[in-house]
């Protein structure tokens, strides 16, 4: 009997964010939230659905630069320090909510012995690198881990540079293998954009498949014959997915997404803005400035109920309502493949469902146990099975050959919340940052042929101009939170690469600089800047 | 909106202003002033808009680039709110990017001297942004499908957002000027810019490969077996733009993963 295939896809990314030169720095908290709300959940849903025996398969791409951060030493020590924080806090929050309401001191209870949990796994476990975790899974054939272009950089907007194209690739595919010892099949490209011809890049280096949105077959050059639920293959011999717009809409939508229901925890009430200033000041920016503690006692309750009036959380009645919806996402899943099924003549369907992964457990806390309960039932449903993109590309026979249609995940579908009033101003610089990094490389073709200072400096303004080209920078400046952050990240990027670029220009190199620059932006050692040779369309 | 802001307008609020000065900070805010509306309704306007904006503030993850930090301070971190980068590189480029079917974005560099001599054109010449269709053209200067002209003062304007007609087609641009017989000179050409499809292709042919036999099959389209039903996106930048209230959860579901949605 043909069942239909479900392909879930986990978009784990953030931003280089990493300040040596601070011992506290409020954005390095991305990562921590996201790894106590996120990763590390995954890793014991992983867990616990290996010893009950049951087969799950989830795709999952860990950006360039989320694999750097977490393989660093010294944020791995922050967080250390961070959860031990918190874990304090918790202990203190047992003692205060006894005299408060019943169900915050059994949430209290509850986060204190989650987070020694979650600090348990991180340092016992893995000793402090949960790569390792997801390695581990990877091996052990649960988990298709693919790569991300090096910073996820908005391609699209570098088509005039084959070199920038083929930069970000290379280093993502590399430091893809520093970390998991092999070469990636898959890649997901940042903000899931692509324009027609850069199948040709990624066949290049190897890369067997990528991911599109919806329109992007809707829209292709030949009309896939099933829509997007089977991969189609490129002219350049690349396999492509496409999303499948049911699946996010019942999943993610701000409207009618499972996230907003009431019984679920509510994002935006936290002790660190509840709690009154001198009990929480150790806890939050020792400069006084509020933040997230990730200990939290309230519902979403409605969602028109004010901040103000929400009710009490209750951990019991939200894992529940997370099993119901997951029971409930299986049927619509079972129901969507008998259709497409039958449409298709015993033909499988390839329902593909992908989600940035920190909707599981930071934005949706209960996201984790949602989809652990999925891959449970849906090992046992006789009409579903779960697959990793590299299975259906191992399986297919027979495949449609398209080239998808230029597009992106973003609002609308193209390349406005990348290029819009707020960030255009972005573009020019980052052009000429790879036109002179390109006229640098060719002066200097062959990187044992000249000084080390000024190898190292070349390798530098290629780590100044790959940050400078994170999506994430153009993004956060149209969704207008932490825009600062954002255009401080860009500029400082731009002006470190043009001063190193007139230090190797005058051949005046200053080591002291420099050295700061490589202590602070130290992502990719194993950078080559001749990567910005290959200029050839 | 930041902290003082809000506080000086509370303390502003205090200071018993008089009802034009009332609505006409309202406006300024961008709240709704009704005419009819009494003093008493127009403060409580106002009130509402500051709990708004503390409400926002709460919600907003705050930067590091406002909190003064602990360690040691080294002047190149500190400074970097200030950084100045160059207005130009000196050099003549003109590109253009896609930024959606109907939409392109140029922007421009120019050298010194192209700088010059463009600013300083004698009376009755202007500085003009052509625009060329050449789809499916090898492009001679003069043989696109439609030209488009923009007339651009140098010295205010460094882009521009052009809305063209065809999506999927081929574009360049060319900055040059009009000199007083209406003849256009071309100084600067851009690269080429195709705009992304919109719609499903009228393609009547079906292409496969068999993975197994290694074998391509061409067959005429037999038609595609799902029809799909698109999301009329609501456009978010244009006519509603995203109200300050939202929360950044729902603000990244509608930013990203999914058109429109």
């Amino acid at each position: 009997m043909p069942k239909g295939n479900v392909v879930f896809v986990l978009h784990a990314h953030l931003p280089y964010v990493h300040h040596p030169e601070y011992k506290f720095f409020l954005e390095e908290n991305w990562l921590f939230e996201a790894i106590t709300e996120t990763y590390v959940p995954l890793l014991r849903m992983f867990k616990r659905l290996e010893k009950e025996g049951i087969k799950f398969n989830l795709t999952m791409s860990i950006t360039p630069p989320l694999m750097e951060m977490l393989a660093n030493k010294s944020l791995q020590e922050k967080y250390i320090n961070r959860m031990t924080k918190l874990i304090e806090l918790a202990g203190k929050e047992i003692e205060r909510t006894k005299n408060e309401n019943p169900k915050k001191h059994k949430m209290a209870k509850y986060y204190y012995e989650d987070l020694k949990e979650i600090l348990y796994i991180f340092k016992d476990v893995y000793s402090g690198n949960i790569l390792n975790g997801f390695k581990e899974y990877m091996e052990k054939d649960r988990l298709d881990i693919i790569t991300c272009n090096a910073t996820h950089g908005f391609l699209p907007l570098m088509e005039m540079y084959p070199q920038a194209i083929r930069a970000q690739i290379e280093q993502g595919i590399k430091t893809y293998e520093k970390h998991m010892g092999r070469k990636p099949r898959g890649i997901w490209l940042a903000e899931s954009a692509y324009f027609s011809g850069l199948d040709k890049y990624l066949s290049e280096y190897g890369i067997e498949y990528f991911f599109v949105d919806s329109h992007g077959f809707w829209y292709a050059d030949e009309r896939p014959k099933y829509g997007v639920y089977r991969p189609i293959i490129t002219p350049n011999n690349v396999f492509v997915f496409a999303r499948d717009p049911e699946s996010s809409e019942q999943v993610w939508s701000a409207e009618i997404g499972y996230p907003g229901d009431g019984r679920y925890r509510e994002f935006y009430r936290d002790i660190g803005f509840d709690r009154e200033f001198e009990y929480i000041k150790p806890y939050i920016d020792p400069s006084g400035v509020r933040m997230n503690t990730g200990i939290k006692y309230h519902k979403i309750t409605s969602k028109q109920t004010p901040q103000n009036q929400k009710d009490f959380y209750d951990i019991d009645e939200a894992i529940q309502a997370a099993k119901e919806h997951a029971m409930d996402f299986l049927r619509k899943k079972e129901q969507q493949s008998k259709k497409l099924i039958s449409l298709f003549n015993g033909i499988e369907p390839v329902i593909v469902a992908p989600f940035d992964a920190e909707l599981f457990g930071h934005w949706w806390y209960e996201g984790p146990i949602f989809l652990e309960e999925f891959m449970r039932q849906a090992s046992k449903s006789s009409l579903v099975r779960t697959l990793k993109a590299s299975d259906v590309v191992d399986i297919v026979e027979k495949v449609q050959i398209a080239t998808p249609a230029t597009s992106t995940w973003g609002a609308n579908g193209y390349n406005e919340v990348w290029l819009n009033g707020t960030n255009d101003w972005i573009y020019p610089h980052l052009h000429e940052m790879v036109e002179k990094m390109t006229e640098l490389a060719q002066k200097y073709p062959n990187r044992y042929e000249i000084k080390p200072e000024i190898r190292r400096a070349l390798n530098q303004m290629a780590r100044e101009l790959l940050l400078a080209q994170s999506s994430d920078w153009a993004f956060i400046m149209t969704t207008r939170t932490s825009v600062e952050y954002a255009v401080n990240r860009t500029k400082t990027h731009i002006k470190r690469f043009l001063e190193l670029y007139d230090m190797v220009n005058s051949g005046k190199v200053d080591t002291k600089k420099l050295s700061y620059y490589e202590w602070t932006d130290d992502i990719f050692s194993d950078i080559d800047y001749t990567m910005y040779l290959k200029t050839e369309k | 909106m930041v902290d003082g802001n809000i506080e000086k307008l509370k303390k502003w609020l205090d200071s018993n202003p008089t009802i034009q000065e009332l609505k006409s900070q309202a406006r300024i805010l961008g709240l709704k002033v009704k005419r009819m509306m009494k003093k008493r309704e127009v403060i409580k306007l106002i009130e509402g808009y500051i709990n708004q904006m503390q409400e926002l503030q709460k919600i907003q993850r705050p930067s590091s680039a406002n909190s003064a930090n602990d360690v040691k301070e080294d002047q190149e971190i500190k400074r970097e709110e200030d950084i100045k980068l160059p207005e130009s590189y000196n050099k003549n480029k003109l590109v253009v990017l896609p930024v959606n079917p109907n939409w392109l974005h140029v922007y421009w560099d120019l050298s010194k001297k192209t700088s010059e001599s463009l600013m300083n054109l004698p009376n009755g010449f202007r500085t003009v942004l052509r625009i060329y269709d050449v789809t499916f053209i090898d492009f001679n200067g003069n043989n696109a499908h439609r030209t488009f002209e923009i007339s651009v003062d140098l010295r205010t304007m460094k882009n521009y957002y052009v809305n063209v007609p065809m999506p999927n087609a081929d574009y360049l641009a060319e900055l040059g000027y009009v000199s007083p017989d209406g003849e256009f000179h071309p100084i600067i050409r851009s690269n080429l810019c195709k705009t992304p499809p919109n719609s499903p292709s009228q393609s009547t042919r079906e292409r496969w490969l068999d993975i197994r036999k290694k074998r391509k099959i061409v067959t005429p389209s037999e038609g595609v077996l799902v029809k799909e039903v698109e999301t009329i996106p609501g456009s978010i930048f244009n006519n509603n733009p995203l109200s300050k209230e939202e929360s950044i959860w729902q603000l990244f579901s509608r930013l990203r993963s999914g058109r429109g949605m």
